[in-house]
């Protein structure tokens, strides 16, 4: 028997009970729909996670930490056994000295909680705000990311020298009561601010605060203590570990020069407010001089690179150095392991509807084949061989699981288009982002999910196509 | 009429035995039987319900295997073939030809002709081509595109007998093709059966009509209890007839 006809009886035969083939067609349909949409999903926020990563600014970035760091899943980013390497300023002009490094600055990420000084009916009140990260950066690594998020003010740069100055999220302006809202942030009555609204205008210039301790050796009699101009000391307790060393409380002051749109940056962390790379070094310095000059080196560096294609080169070269470094493809990467996870229970889960589909086929194929028992014996008798009759039926049963997959697919396709545009509508109602999406149908997914479904048909089909080949004729064509 | 007997014979049964088990009872259907059928002849089996004629052709057309005994058709050896060489042997060997017709519902005239051409392989022009030859010879050639409900009984019957040559088989095997059929079809259908022996078919007719087999058959056999109570072909051992 040729091929092209054995897809004729079998795919001919399906016509013959519409309404039961339609009917195992649909729960087909059903199943294959619910794993494309619940895969799909997986997909896609793996893809907006992924994406929301690999901004081009982010993709040219590499960290470098003293020790060697874990890549495995279980443990990411911890510090691995090995050599301990020290990251100070020589490490620093080491690492430039790689070609295709841009700059090298240490990671400066102070901690500490924003207040800001306004005079309010003549009176000067000092506001407190969230918990910030202060971020030192020299001005080659301000990206064009973050210049293209200034609301108001700028960066400093070579006209604007990186004196004591920042550029702070308007977010947390607004939350601590100053300056207008976002859109999809403001209360009722208020109207959100856009890019150079004048309201801004009153915000620049204001003066914030960081306070910290600093820690210093008790002055000998006599000695004068050595302590910055324009800084307010206050006397704080004694340490009681080191009685050689006592802390004082230091307050540090930065002028407003620029507010960013902090709301979408990309990589979910705690607001950051941006000050110039020595300033970041000072307070570092200072926090860290415990009675002495920095030994211990910067906890980690940041190394930029001209090009996106060059952070793999440069990365290799600097773990060939010794240190440890970590890039957003790591992390990428260990995010697609959780994902793989995810996508694997999403689609386990939906392939239960494929798994009561499987018994649907069954019983359709057991009745069809009862239903053409004399059919199969004048099909003996004209000299149909045994493994004919069974590829006929184990192709009848693929069919019906190939066509239920295929209008599955293309349903649960169509759904996850029309629930993305849902989500898209609603998030850009709220003032979110544009081109929000959750489902994403791969050629990988639509082509496994058909693969699978098919699968499952031909198994379903199996036992029937089995039973329909071993028949008696003589017995096949006595019946009814 | 004098037959000729061409040598040597198209079917060849010798000590043919097929025993069924019903129950705990073994029931003999067919008793050790020597026959053989010259090519080309018109031969008939009669004998009541039960008379083993059914399994008689059973067994003669492959779809079953004896007990004991051997079955050789046009010098093929048929008993203790694989079901594969079975299913070649009735593909390649045997035309069928059902009381109930046994067409496929689904499929028109000229795709039921065409059945056995397809499990042989046959090209799909050659064997459309062969397929109108032969409905055309058995006067349905304007029907071709009819399927079997909107055909009547002996409309379905001759699309059957065109299937059944498809394949242009040594024997052709009729059990009792006329049995569904008002007198006149059946008349007809015979005499198509006829013309198709008279152009040098071997067919093998089962019938429990003996008037049937006494006008068509160039010889029969009266079966009973599994056994050749009565043939034709040796009136001096007949004995007196029963009714």
């Amino acid at each position: 028997m040729r091929a092209a006809d054995m897809f004729r009886y079998s795919f001919g035969n399906l016509a013959r009970q519409k309404l039961r083939t339609f009917l195992t067609v649909f729960g087909v349909i059903v199943g294959t729909a619910a794993i494309t949409l619940m895969v799909s999903l997986g997909i896609g926020l793996q893809q907006q996670t992924i994406e929301l990563f690999n901004r081009v600014d982010f993709l040219t970035s590499v960290s470098v930490f003293p020790q060697k760091r874990s890549h495995s899943l279980m443990s990411f980013g911890k510090p691995a056994p090995g050599a301990v390497m020290k990251l100070d300023d020589a490490a620093v002009e080491e690492l430039k000295k790689i070609p295709g490094v841009v700059t090298v600055y240490p990671a400066l990420n102070i901690g500490s909680r924003l207040s800001i000084e306004r005079v309010i009916d003549g009176k000067k009140k000092t506001v407190s705000g969230n918990f910030v990260q202060f971020i030192g950066l020299p001005q080659a690594a301000i990206l064009p990311m973050y210049r293209d998020r200034t609301l108001a003010g700028k960066f400093w740069d070579e006209e604007n020298p990186a004196d004591r100055v920042a550029v702070v999220p308007a977010d947390v302006l607004y939350d601590m009561g100053i300056g207008p809202p976002l859109a999809g942030h403001q209360k009722p009555g208020e109207t959100p601010a856009g890019r150079g609204d004048p309201r801004w205008n009153e915000v620049l210039g204001l003066e914030i605060k960081i306070q910290f301790n600093m820690a210093v050796a008790k002055p000998e009699p006599g000695e004068k203590e050595e302590e910055p101009k324009d800084e307010e000391a206050t006397p704080k307790d004694e340490d009681e570990k080191d009685p050689e060393v006592t802390t004082k409380r230091v307050t540090r002051r930065f002028r407003i020069i620029g507010i960013y749109d902090s709301a979408d940056i990309g990589v979910p962390m705690a607001p950051s407010v941006f000050i110039p790379l020595d300033q970041g070094k000072e307070i570092m310095r200072l926090r860290m001089s415990r009675g002495g000059p920095v030994e211990t080196g910067y906890p980690a560096l940041v190394v930029k690179v001209k090009d996106a294609s060059l952070t793999d080169e440069v990365q290799r070269e600097i773990d060939a150095k010794g240190y440890g470094t970590m890039t957003i493809q790591d992390v990428v990467q260990v995010i697609g392991y959780v994902f793989v996870t995810l996508k694997a229970v999403l689609g386990a889960v939906a392939s239960i509807g494929l798994i009561v589909a499987f018994f649907g086929i069954a019983n359709t194929m057991i009745m069809a084949i009862l239903e053409r028992t004399r059919e199969i014996g004048v099909m003996k008798a004209l000299g149909a061989r045994n493994a004919e009759i069974r590829r006929m039926f184990v192709l009848e049963a693929a069919a019906i699981g190939g066509l239920g997959a295929l209008c599955g697919i293309a349903a649960g396709w169509a759904f996850g288009k029309g629930l993305n545009a849902m989500a898209a509508w609603f998030v850009e109602k709220r003032g979110g982002p544009e081109g929000v999406y959750l489902f994403v149908v791969s050629p990988w997914l639509a082509g496994g999910t058909l693969a699978f479904a098919v699968v499952v048909a031909v198994i379903a089909g199996l036992y029937p196509a089995w039973r329909a080949s071993r028949l008696d004729p003589v017995a096949a064509l006595r019946s009814l | 009429m004098t037959v000729l007997e061409p040598s040597p014979p198209i079917v060849s049964l010798r000590s043919l035995t097929r025993v069924y088990r019903m129950g705990d009872t073994l029931v003999t259907a067919l008793d050790r039987l020597d026959l053989d059928i010259a090519r080309g002849a018109f031969f008939g089996v009669v004998g009541r319900s039960g008379s083993g004629k059914s399994t008689f052709l059973n067994l003669l057309g492959g779809l079953d295997t004896p007990t004991a005994g051997t079955i050789e058709v046009d010098g093929l050896k048929v008993t203790g073939a694989s079901q594969d060489s079975l299913a070649a042997y009735r593909r390649n060997k045997v035309g069928f030809i059902f009381q109930q017709f046994n067409l496929i519902q689904s499929q028109t005239a000229l795709q039921n002709v065409e059945m056995p051409l397809v499990f042989a392989s046959v090209p799909p022009a050659e064997r459309r081509k062969r397929a109108e030859e032969l409905l055309d010879r058995v006067g349905l050639g304007p029907r071709r595109k009819h399927r079997p409900v909107e055909l009547s009984g002996g409309e379905q019957q001759r699309v059957a007998i065109a299937r059944a040559l498809a394949n242009r088989p040594a024997i052709l095997l009729a059990d009792e093709p006329t049995g569904n059929l008002d007198s006149a079809t059946a008349a007809s259908v015979t005499e198509l059966l006829k013309q198709m022996n008279r152009d040098g078919q071997t067919i093998v007719l089962v019938t429990h009509d003996r008037p049937v087999a006494e006008a068509v058959c160039s010889r029969f056999v009266e079966l009973k209890d599994g056994r050749v109570l009565t043939d034709s072909a040796a009136p001096a051992t007949q004995p007196a007839a029963g009714a």
